[in-house]
């Protein structure tokens, strides 16, 4: 490997590793991901370190620039996080619209009750003054 | 014509409204089928509406449920869906906000589904006599694209495939719970998920009224275009899990 191109791919990985580490202590991103991503940053020494190894694999599928080798595997990562992350997305969508189905549902269940709770509380405030009423009429007659 | 309905009938029927910015119809309807349809419980599902949608039509006498955010006319009927479910009911209609459907029909659309002549009811209107609704050429030509894709997959006939007038029983309702119900429009693809589920499907004649503000869900060539491709990727889809789900069973 040229001397250029193991300076472009480790400045790449010094970069991309600082960018998700910077994320990961930031919170920003979940346990989940920060694997992942780790995982394709580790990628990238492992293409300096087996370079020759690299060339040999990218003869046997039948591409004979290690290069255009890489940028396939790269694609068909990028391609493969994609899907996941849709799935993903797909779930999250479902998850939100159940949930504010639900909202929505409990919200009407609520005003419901409030309803109920203040005809119940009117109900007991009549019957409070009407036993206030008969107390005096008979505290009247008494006398 | 009014097909009366008993009593017992209707205290365990729904009518299912989904409603955006329809502030200026949905009172009348509320009010319109509480007082015709007495006994009935009514749900308005306010899907995000920035106009007083929610507040009339819980003054008209509706029970309201408001989704926080605009989440599609699909989401907003299964929330109503859900309700009805939750609250026990037996039959429901749904029908649209914006005072297109005649809910003078609903008597001729549950009188099928309580006789057990289907499992789910449509309200068409290409079989109605003198029905003034004026449909444009393209609407015309992609409601007869889908006519004819819901006949080769099913074998059904369905003239109207497109009618958001509907009444179905309890069998459709816990059906239409599932997560596969589309967000945005649940039309033809959800009859063919009902066909292909051994549900039956019968057609009556509604006329359809015009709408006053010429407000449709598929305003435009972009919106219909849009329309046209989700709708058969949705049936795509929905042909695809089927037929993975005949395989899977086969298999087992």
């Amino acid at each position: 490997m040229a001397t250029r191109q193991i300076i472009f791919f480790s400045l790449t990985f010094s970069i991309s590793l600082f960018l998700v580490l910077s994320m990961i202590i930031k919170y920003q991103l979940k346990e989940v991901y920060a694997v992942i991503w780790l995982l394709v940053i580790s990628l990238i020494p492992c293409v300096i370190l087996a370079f020759p190894f690299i060339k040999k694999i990218s003869i046997l599928f039948g591409i004979y620039s290690p290069i255009n080798f890489l940028y396939f595997i790269a694609i068909t990562t990028l391609f493969g996080l994609s899907l996941h992350f849709s799935a993903l997305n797909s779930g999250f969508q479902r998850c939100l619209k159940n949930s504010i189905q639900k909202i929505a549902i409990l919200e009407e269940e609520i005003d419901c009750l409030n309803n109920k709770i203040t005809a119940i509380e009117m109900k007991s405030l009549n019957h409070d003054e009407d036993l206030k009423h008969e107390n005096q009429v008979v505290i009247r007659n008494i006398a | 014509m009014l097909n009366r309905i008993p009593y017992n009938i209707l205290s365990r029927t729904i009518v299912v409204i989904p409603a955006l910015n329809e502030g200026r119809n949905v009172g009348n309807i509320v009010k319109g089928i509480l007082h015709t349809f007495t006994g009935i419980g009514v749900v308005v599902v306010d899907d995000g509406s920035v106009d007083k949608t929610y507040e009339i039509a819980k003054q008209s006498g509706a029970t309201v449920l408001s989704l926080s955010d605009n989440m599609g006319y699909g989401v907003a009927l299964q929330t109503g869906y859900k309700y009805a479910y939750k609250k026990k009911y037996q039959y429901v209609v749904q029908l649209d906000a914006d005072g297109q459907h005649n809910y003078q029909d609903i008597g001729k659309l549950l009188n099928p589904v309580i006789n057990h002549e289907a499992d789910l009811v449509i309200g068409s209107r290409f079989m109605a006599d003198g029905n003034n609704y004026q449909i444009s050429f393209t609407r015309k030509a992609g409601i007869n694209f889908f006519r004819i894709l819901v006949f080769l997959l099913t074998g059904k006939k369905i003239k109207d495939v497109t009618s958001g007038l509907q009444a179905f029983n309890h069998n459709v309702l816990e059906r239409y719970l599932l997560d596969d119900l589309p967000y945005y429009y649940p039309d033809g693809d959800v009859l063919i998920l009902l066909l292909k589920g051994g549900y039956s499907i019968k057609e009556v004649p509604s006329a359809m009224n015009a709408n006053s503000e010429n407000k449709s869900m598929h305003n435009g060539a972009g919106q219909q275009v849009y329309y046209m491709i989700t709708m058969i990727l949705s049936i795509l889809i929905k042909v695809t899990r089927e037929l993975g789900r005949k395989l899977w069973q086969q298999d087992k």
